[in-house]
């Protein structure tokens, strides 16, 4: 007694996490859209379809891929009242929303490992392959990103090289996948700890500046190493 | 909950088929500008056409796609495509009819959009949605193609903002028991009124605002007065 194991902690989680956490996601991914495209100076409409674009993308991809009928995010009201809702404040407070850049990171982090947990866990409720899960849950969790860059005219950012976003979201999902089906724990609790992961993967990253480089041809490496090795045989 | 709309067909199918021929052929023109090759063009009127029915139509997951159930969408974007490259000089002199037509077609587009949406039962802010993904999508897939920044998001004049007035127009009108009859055209005027209002008085859409800095700025200005005229006080007392 006393001593947290790490069962103990677990035992204090949720079995899954409430529905509002899904819309709070939402709303901080369309809030970081909407300051998006304030800074590059669109209109109105751009704020409108630049917040959509990044808080519903992920989503919205994932049961395009996964068809599924029609997604959750037109069948709920809320989902499109959140989005709106934040393209209002990042219309107004985009200067506000820049300075704060810090807890934009912080919860940037969070929502990008949510929604790796909830793109992998809807395609394994419909029974898909562990692989394809961790496919459906980077691209949920990156979705928005990437529909938000092609919409503005840029080539995705998560795509060249920086301090890893899409790296990040691809260990959470394998994270997810891996405790779902190798442990027995419940779902809210692997989805909490590949949360977490994905939280200090992508806070590290920014911390320390880690970034994903470009990929370089290795054939002469290879090669180079093998050679090496048969004149090292006599 | 019943939907209002009974039928996809509210609007006349020539309504929709205008609307897509028209679709197409401003894309023609659009790509011809671009110096596009033939295939270009033709390509490009066509996703022009159909290209906001088809994110719509993806979007629903209600089956497959309209315009490849139908063959009438993708005939008449094929013809009017042909006409397009054939005919682009001719089309360009005919732009002034061309850009009555297109705001008469906004609102079109938006209560097609929305009308499908409400068929399915989804809400109406959905709806709304759908509607104006439906009026832009074509634009926005057209300006994708041609790597440009899309149009819409651009500060310029009413077009998308025209959309999303109408859809909300739309949905208020239909929701508060209105008929989807009378609800489509009180649309389709909305948006052409907003588009030849902005048109002929150079609305122009607004960008976003820095109400927090607006606001401090007249913080800092307003302690700083405070400041003087203490500071003027003080030096008047000695």
């Amino acid at each position: 007694m006393g001593i947290l194991t790490p069962a103990a902690v677990i035992e204090g989680i949720p079995l899954a996490l409430p529905a509002w956490t899904q819309l709070a996601a939402v709303g901080v991914g369309a809030v970081s859209g909407a300051a998006y495209a304030a800074r590059r100076g669109f209109d109105v409409v751009g704020v409108l379809l630049l917040a959509v674009a990044e808080g519903l993308g992920g989503l919205l991809l994932r049961d395009t891929l996964l068809q599924t009928g029609t997604s959750i995010v037109f069948i709920d009201g809320r989902y499109l009242i959140v989005a709106v809702g934040a393209a209002v404040l990042g219309f107004f407070f985009a200067g506000l929303i820049d300075r704060l850049e810090a807890l934009v990171v912080v919860l940037d982090a969070i929502a990008l490992g949510f929604f790796c947990t909830v793109g992998a866990q809807a395609a394994l409720s419909q029974q898909l392959s562990p692989i394809a899960a961790v496919f459906i849950g980077t691209a949920t969790a990156v979705g928005g990103l990437v529909l938000r860059d092609l919409l503005a005219g840029v080539a995705p950012r998560v795509l060249r090289p920086g301090v890893f976003t899409g790296a990040a979201a691809f260990v959470g999902a394998l994270t997810y996948v891996a405790l779902v089906g190798g442990t027995s724990l419940e779902r809210g609790q692997a989805q909490i700890i590949a949360i977490v992961v994905v939280f200090a993967l992508r806070l590290l990253a920014v911390r320390l500046s880690w970034s994903t480089r470009a990929a370089s041809d290795m054939s002469e490496r290879v090669w180079g190493f093998w050679s090496r090795a048969k004149v090292d045989e006599p | 909950m019943s939907s209002p709309v009974e039928s996809v067909l509210t609007l006349p199918y020539a309504v929709e088929m205008t609307a897509v021929t028209f679709g197409a052929l401003s894309g023609a023109l659009h790509a011809t500008r671009k110096g596009l090759d033939p295939i270009g063009v033709f390509t490009i009127a066509v996703l022009c056409a159909v290209g906001g029915g088809a994110i719509r139509d993806v979007l629903l997951q209600q089956g497959t796609p309209l315009f490849l159930v139908s063959p009438a969408y993708l005939a008449s974007a094929a013809l009017a495509s042909v006409v397009g490259v054939v005919f682009a000089r001719a089309v360009g002199a005919a732009l002034p009819v061309m850009n009555v037509v297109d705001t008469l077609l906004i609102g079109v587009w938006v209560v097609l959009g929305a009308e499908r949406a409400l068929l399915v039962d989804l809400t109406y802010s959905a709806a709304a949605f759908l509607g104006v993904v439906t009026a832009t999508g074509g634009g926005l897939v057209r300006d994708l193609l041609c790597h440009e920044v899309p149009v819409v998001i651009m500060p310029g004049q009413w077009y998308a903002a025209a959309a999303i007035a109408a859809a909300v127009v739309f949905v208020v009108l239909v929701q508060s028991g209105v008929s989807v009859e009378i609800a489509q055209y009180v649309t389709i005027l909305a948006a052409a009124g907003l588009r030849s209002g902005s048109l002929r008085f150079g609305w122009r859409t607004p960008t976003a605002y820095d109400l927090w800095g607006d606001l401090e700025a007249r913080v800092s200005a307003g302690l700083e007065s405070v400041r003087q005229a203490a500071d003027e006080r003080a030096r008047r007392h000695d």
